[in-house]
């Protein structure tokens, strides 16, 4: 894992050396700085990723159709926490 | 492991040298490139709170959704994604052909044919005029990839570890199933080949020697000790699968159903090609093939470290078809059936019982091991409860020949083989 969690829930990049606090205070109050969006772009990417991971390691197996299925849900599906794609 | 340039003349070498993965080429692709066409789509879902969002990333996610503060963020998020996840896509399949190109080709092991029988070898890697002394110890990998793992490349060699360390190994290459191999099952080939190659070297030494058994090589050999206990001194058993109904579920428990489905409809003994088993591995984690090509796009290519990755990756995706019999003994009797863990498991007419193995036993399994689950191999306790077992603390072909297998396990191993245990 390259980021984590910290014990005060504050969201660590490690890679990047910077707190998600440190991004938050690193731009204006009204628009993001682009840097930070390429930031966050790459640390959703790295998430989106490892999120398949974790799920074919829970379900032991994750066949490609099984793998559309958790890549392609409508847009509209409420949210599953821990439940079968 | 003292090695020669590959004699790119031997048909052997042509076959391996067109057998560059990662296989299945398609369903690599097909995965590695959908992961990543669907993240745009895949951030619109995280901004709407949709998805299916495993609990290890939400909380991460969540603190993210929470920077965007405006539809200008947002929309400006989105496209950033697009661009880098296209990019991602782009940096896999340049790790992909940057494998394809590259030059390096695996030595071949330094080792003399000591006996042939049908299309399988006996590598002998201390013949007399070498010199080596060692103690004779017989090796045995798989029937699903190469042999070589346990030769790899210089320095991540079992085989030259032992060899370094008062041993003379003996390596089963089971090579391609010829004719008669066609027609095995797995008793087949523990009786048929593995009989003689223990016969063969257990006269060598004069004694009953020590056997390895690597993988599905430790289950055969697990029989092989059962049927010739005489010959075995002592049985080393490394991420050895035994009761395929662990409590825990499993990659190839889920796999066996559909593997059995697919030989059913396979015509009558046609053997089960490469790709169906390489269909499975890609299955137990579809973004590992992404992660390590993007890796290797970044290497330098003269690095040991790129060697490596293309040594291995080579072996991981090189293989030999299975036999039918074969193919439908261990996908549907191991592990959809359990007749291993079950007892009910023949070899030679009769059930291969672990109260038939006298010699003393080690057991290595890893905790972290997707292919072979711990809870597998260590159930040969009930059996066998005088074994020992030991934790590599690696994955199943990490702990064979990566950064960590000379402490991990060889050292550890040796260790057991060096001891006394006289009761």
């Amino acid at each position: 894992m390259v980021f984590g969690a910290l014990p005060q829930g504050k969201l660590c990049i490690c890679t990047k050396k910077m707190t998600l606090r440190q991004m938050q205070a690193s731009y204006s109050e009204f628009v993001m700085r682009d840097e930070d969006i390429e930031q966050a772009a790459d640390l959703f990417l790295t998430l989106w990723q490892e999120n398949i991971r974790l799920w074919a390691t829970e379900k032991d197996l994750l066949p490609h159709a099984e793998l559309a299925a958790l890549l392609e849900v409508p847009l509209e599906r409420a949210p599953s926490v821990g439940k079968d794609p | 492991m003292t090695a020669q340039p590959k004699d790119h003349t031997s048909p052997v070498a042509d076959v391996e040298a067109q057998i560059r993965g990662p296989r299945p080429m398609s369903l690599h692709l097909a995965n590695s490139l959908m992961i990543w066409r669907e993240a745009g789509a895949g951030a619109r879902r995280l901004r709407a709170g949709t998805g299916m969002w495993h609990l290890g990333v939400r909380k991460n996610l969540d603190a993210l959704k929470r920077l965007m503060r405006s539809e200008g963020d947002w929309q400006r998020f989105f496209t950033a994604v697009e661009k880098k996840a296209s990019g991602r896509a782009d940096t896999m399949l340049a790790g992909i052909a940057k494998y394809l190109a590259h030059p390096y080709r695996r030595p071949e092991s330094q080792a003399v044919e000591a006996v042939r029988i049908g299309n399988c070898r006996l590598l002998d890697f201390g013949a007399p005029q070498s010199g080596n002394k060692g103690k004779p110890i017989l090796l045995v990998p798989s029937l699903i990839n190469p042999h070589y793992v346990l030769d790899l490349m210089p320095g991540r060699s079992l085989v030259e570890f032992l060899k370094g360390n008062g041993y003379r190994p003996y390596l089963v290459h089971w090579y391609e199933p010829g004719e008669e191999e066609l027609g095995f099952g797995i008793g087949d080939y523990v009786m048929k080949r593995l009989k003689p190659f223990l016969d063969h070297v257990a006269g060598v030494a004069g004694a009953p020697v020590p056997v390895l058994g690597y993988c599905m090589g430790g289950t055969l050999t697990t029989a092989l000790a059962a049927r010739a206990g005489d010959m075995v001194s002592k049985l080393a058993l490394v991420a050895a699968p035994w009761d395929f109904d662990t409590k825990k579920p499993h990659a190839g428990k889920k796999y066996a159903p559909v593997m059995a489905e697919a030989l059913a409809k396979l015509p009558a003994n046609m053997p089960l090609p490469v790709d169906a088993v390489q269909t499975f591995f890609t299955s137990v984690d579809p973004t590992l093939n992404d992660r390590k090509f993007r890796k290797f796009a970044a290497m330098d290519p003269s690095s040991e470290a790129a060697e490596f990755f293309v040594a291995l990756e080579t072996w991981v995706n090189t293989g030999a078809p299975l036999p039918r019999r074969v193919a439908d003994e261990a996908m549907v009797g191991w592990y959809r059936d359990n007749t291993t863990g079950r007892e009910e498991w023949y070899v030679d007419g009769a059930p291969v019982r672990l109260e038939d193995v006298t010699c003393p036993v080690w057991i290595a399994a890893p905790e972290e091991d997707r292919l072979v689950p711990q809870e597998s191999a260590y159930s040969m306790l009930k059996g066998l409860p005088h074994a020992t077992v030991y934790d590599p603390g690696a994955g199943h072909i990490g702990m064979m020949v990566g950064s960590k297998a000379r402490t991990g396990l060889w050292e550890p191993l040796l260790k057991w083989l060096e001891a006394d245990h006289a009761a």
